[in-house]
């Protein structure tokens, strides 16, 4: 029985054994020049993975959860904000493309400027013609700008018209292709430069020129400038009027009627040009 | 010349031309545009009846020739004959269809281009003129709808037409 006692007092050996493992475990680590991830930890790691990823998942999970139940008021808040933006962006994707396209037109324009030897004012058109059976554009400058009847309003594109009427902040323009606009003309291409005559507005956006010509060699597509010939021409020569579109032979008038198609829809045009004068006309 | 709509309706004329001038290229279809003006001239007429259609008529006219800056008098004289003749035709028409509305601008851009053409016939002379009133006319007449809808919204009830 005392030897029993005995035995039962006797302390356990295994609390040795742990601590061997565990100063072998960290002496195995801890040497020079072992491999940085034993067989333990990789043994360790392999089980345990899908129980920690189990358990980051499920921490994640509970912390948006929470996250959303604490910000729900916001959320709601910010989600209006965001759709509102949202329906926004169409608009201001049309306004970044206006602003794009006039940016373009400006520069046109000012490369124009530069190219002439005139003095020119810039405008901007701010009213058209109410009127289907008249081609006239309302400008923003007038004579404060030294802007006066008779003088000539030009886009990057081509010539426009005229200035017909003016006050001090506004002049009106009446366009190449309404029916009481003309100008002198010629064809612009080699083989048929020295034709010149006066192509008259139809009223209908285009151009008539009857050229006294029936054997001319003219095409579909010929550019038509000003011809400017006469000392006391109205329009300076070489200025784009437009394109021939079509051709009619008249042989009992021995002439070509030809249609163009002006360079310049008086409907499209935002940002003219117009040359001074070289003075001013005196009052009466 | 004491109903609201008879009061308001040089301005709304006024205004619609002034817009018509503004906008064109909204108001562009087929390359022809609708003629906003002359729709309200002819729509207060037959709603508020003679002088206020021959007075709109004068006004729409008078900031018509204002804004083109030519043949002022031809459209001043087209656009108040067309607003007194609506005004004229004002107990015929209350209180029917919006259609009748629709038809009558329809005849009231047809009158109007057709008095304007003989006072400046120059306008003749332009090719595809009849087909070009034809399209103006179609258009216009499409407009009226709304712009019917507009005054009788700005008439007050104990005004409309029963």
């Amino acid at each position: 029985m005392f030897a029993l006692e005995r035995e039962r007092q006797r302390p356990s050996r295994w609390w040795l054994v742990i601590v061997v493992l565990v100063v072998a475990l960290a002496w195995s680590q801890s040497r020079p020049g072992a491999p940085r991830t034993d067989l333990g930890t990789r043994l360790a790691d392999g089980t345990l993975r899908p129980v920690r990823s189990a358990l980051t998942g499920t921490t994640h999970w509970l912390g948006g959860f929470f996250y959303n139940i604490t910000h729900l008021r916001t959320l709601g808040a910010t989600n209006h904000k965001l759709t509102a933006q949202l329906e926004a962006l169409p608009a201001l994707a049309s306004q970044t493309e206006e602003l794009r396209q006039e940016n373009a037109r400006l520069v046109r324009l000012l490369d124009l400027q530069d190219r002439l030897a005139h003095p020119t004012v810039a405008g901007r058109v701010i009213a058209r013609s109410p009127s289907p059976w008249f081609s006239t554009l309302t400008l923003s400058v007038g004579t404060n700008s030294d802007i006066y009847p008779g003088s000539i309003v030009l886009s990057p594109q081509g010539l426009v018209g005229q200035v017909y009427q003016s006050s001090a902040s506004t002049s009106r323009v009446l366009c190449l292709v309404d029916r009481l606009g003309s100008v002198g003309v010629r064809l612009q291409r080699e083989a048929v430069r020295g034709l010149v005559g006066v192509a008259h507005g139809d009223g209908e956006r285009r151009l008539q020129w009857l050229l006294n010509s029936l054997d001319a060699a003219v095409e579909v597509g010929d550019a038509v400038v000003t011809s400017g010939s006469e000392a006391h021409s109205v329009f300076p020569g070489g200025l784009t009027v437009g394109s021939v579109a079509a051709i009619e032979r008249r042989p009992e008038e021995s002439a070509q009627l030809l249609t163009i198609i002006p360079a310049v829809h008086p409907d499209a045009v935002e940002e003219v040009l117009v040359l001074l004068p070289p003075e001013p006309p005196s009052a009466p | 010349m004491t109903t609201r709509l008879a009061r308001l309706g040089p301005w709304l004329a006024g205004g619609a031309v002034l817009a018509q001038s503004q906008w064109a290229a909204l108001l562009t279809w087929r390359g022809e545009q609708a003629d906003l003006g002359l729709a309200m001239v002819v729509l207060v007429g037959l709603l508020a009846g003679n002088p206020a259609g021959l007075l709109t008529g004068l006004c729409a006219g008078l900031v018509m020739g204002w804004c083109t800056g030519l043949a002022a008098l031809p459209f001043v004289l087209s656009r108040g004959l067309t607003g007194a003749v609506a005004g004229e035709l004002r107990p015929v028409v209350q209180g029917r269809h919006t259609l009748s509305q629709v038809a009558l601008v329809a005849g009231g851009v047809v009158l109007v281009e057709v008095s304007f053409a003989l006072l400046h016939p120059a306008v003749l002379q332009q090719p595809g003129w009849l087909e070009r009133l034809l399209w103006r006319t179609g258009y216009t007449a499409l407009l009226t709808p709304p712009l019917a809808w507009l005054l009788s919204w700005l008439t007050p009830p104990e005004e409309r037409p029963t």
